[in-house]
């Protein structure tokens, strides 16, 4: 399984920023979990971007390949849910130091 | 009126004048906004026909103890490091107290910066007319930024690696509410040109309410937006996100931010796709020119900036003359038309010179 991501928007960059990473085998359960609690590959691959009248808002994208799935979602400050955020969060904790 | 007669404008609801019309306290104030009422219909239709937006400006020397300026109350929320806004309320107008230090940075940064556009422009509020101001802190988790979603202010805890909390520093919270005001006022889109004047803007009245906090000339100050947010570390340079000075050197480390893109002079522009990955035309990154521009014009006026560049920009912000597609060189028409009605030729040259060092 192979995981990528990217942020836009976000200081000091404000420019996208992409990761990608080969989920190792000792964290693939908590990538799992994540997935399902997301429903990840059943997520549009769009979820709006910000409010009209947002300034300095995020804008996110995370993308998993699974032998023979692959799914994006692209998210932002204003639509994302709790559980994709979590995700989000996890990935840059444990998997960006890893790309 | 002549051009050496100092004058303010606004852009003035109806529904004021309806107030007035009624409740003010002199009949000639009532008579006063009865006038501007009839003005403002009759503007409307010609208007209207014209297919023209509707905007009335006034002098606001006329209604100057007029409308006491409203109350401005302030709102704190914590997220509890989730995406859920507004959140959990935790303190109105500083009651209870909180011995957290993003409350009480936040409520206090809201405060300062609401008391800066009442003291400074007798603006009430983001709105103009009192809007009660929200800010949320501990958004989401380790969030590295604060933003405006068009109601409220967010503010993250920063990953504590190379962000400190975004409540930290005040000319942040100035920058997060002045976006509330531009989008009251001229609501300059956001992209390209007239996003980056969007940035510039809430970068220059979010310096200036720390300049006012601290009492410091433009010579005094040191014109950095974010100074203190990052975490240091030896041996790279984090001194702040961006400077209004020196636009280009807030930081460079290689291995964890890069270098700051800024450019000072419009030869450095860049080009840059309208998308999320581009920044929009990257709104963050050209808005170091009109930045710098309005550094070089605090430094010509001398003395506290917010005493005549200050008043220039909000003029030029609010009169109603700036369209929401504004560029850089439509900014500069109308901020050197400005200097001109309130500081007279001088002023306007001081205008004029500043944006010429940035190739405008």
């Amino acid at each position: 399984m192979t995981i990528s991501w990217s942020i836009a928007g976000l200081p000091p960059a404000y420019l996208e920023r992409t990761w990608r990473v080969a989920v190792p085998d000792h964290l693939r359960a908590q990538v799992d979990d994540f997935i399902a609690r997301t429903k990840f590959f059943d997520l549009p691959e769009s979820a709006g971007g910000n409010d009209p009248d947002g300034r300095d808002m995020g804008t996110y994208s995370i993308t998993v390949v699974d032998r023979s799935r692959a799914h994006t979602v692209r998210f932002s400050d204003s639509t994302q849910s709790a559980d994709l955020a979590a995700f989000r969060a996890w990935l840059d904790q444990n998997l960006a130091s890893l790309a | 009126m002549t051009p050496d007669v100092p004058c303010r404008c606004f852009v003035v609801p109806p529904h004021i004048f309806e107030y007035m019309a009624e409740k003010a306290e002199t009949p000639a104030h009532r008579e006063l906004a009865r006038r501007a009422l009839a003005s403002i219909r009759e503007n409307h239709v010609k208007r209207e026909e014209e297919g023209v937006r509707t905007r009335i400006m006034i002098d606001a020397g006329m209604l100057a103890g007029v409308i006491a300026p409203a109350v401005v109350h302030r709102k704190v929320f914590t997220a509890h490091n989730t995406v859920s806004l507004p959140g959990t309320l935790v303190t109105t107008d500083g009651v209870p107290a909180s011995t957290d230090i993003t409350i009480k940075e936040a409520d206090a940064g809201a405060q300062k910066t609401a008391d800066f556009y009442e003291s400074t422009f007798n603006r009430s509020s983001v709105d103009g007319q009192g809007l009660l101001l929200k800010s949320t802190v501990h958004y989401s988790h380790q969030y590295d930024n604060a933003f405006w979603n068009g109601s409220q202010m967010v503010y993250g805890d920063g990953d504590a690696t190379i962000f400190d909390r975004f409540t930290k520093c005040i000319d942040v919270i100035g920058h997060e509410l002045t976006h509330g005001v531009t989008q009251y006022t001229a609501h300059l889109a956001y992209h390209n040109q007239p996003g980056a004047l969007n940035e510039s803007i809430s970068d220059v009245f979010g310096s200036m309410v720390k300049q006012q906090s601290l009492n410091q000339t433009s010579a005094q100050a040191d014109w950095l937006i974010g100074a203190g947010l990052f975490i240091p570390k030896a041996g790279v340079n984090r001194t702040a996100l961006r400077s209004m000075k020196a636009p280009g050197t807030a930081y460079d480390d290689p291995t964890a931010l890069g270098k700051d893109p800024q450019p000072a002079h419009m030869s450095q522009y860049k080009t840059l796709p309208d998308t999320p990955a581009g920044d929009f035309g990257g709104v963050h990154i050209n808005s170091g020119i009109p930045n710098k521009a309005f550094f070089e014009a605090a430094i010509g006026f001398g003395g506290h900036a917010w005493d005549k560049a200050g008043k220039v920009w909000y003029s030029a912000l609010t009169g109603g003359a700036l369209p929401s597609t504004a560029s850089f060189h439509d900014f500069r028409n109308v901020t050197i038309a400005a200097a001109n009605t309130l500081f007279g030729h001088t002023g306007a040259q001081v205008v004029q010179n500043a944006w010429a060092t940035v190739g405008l």
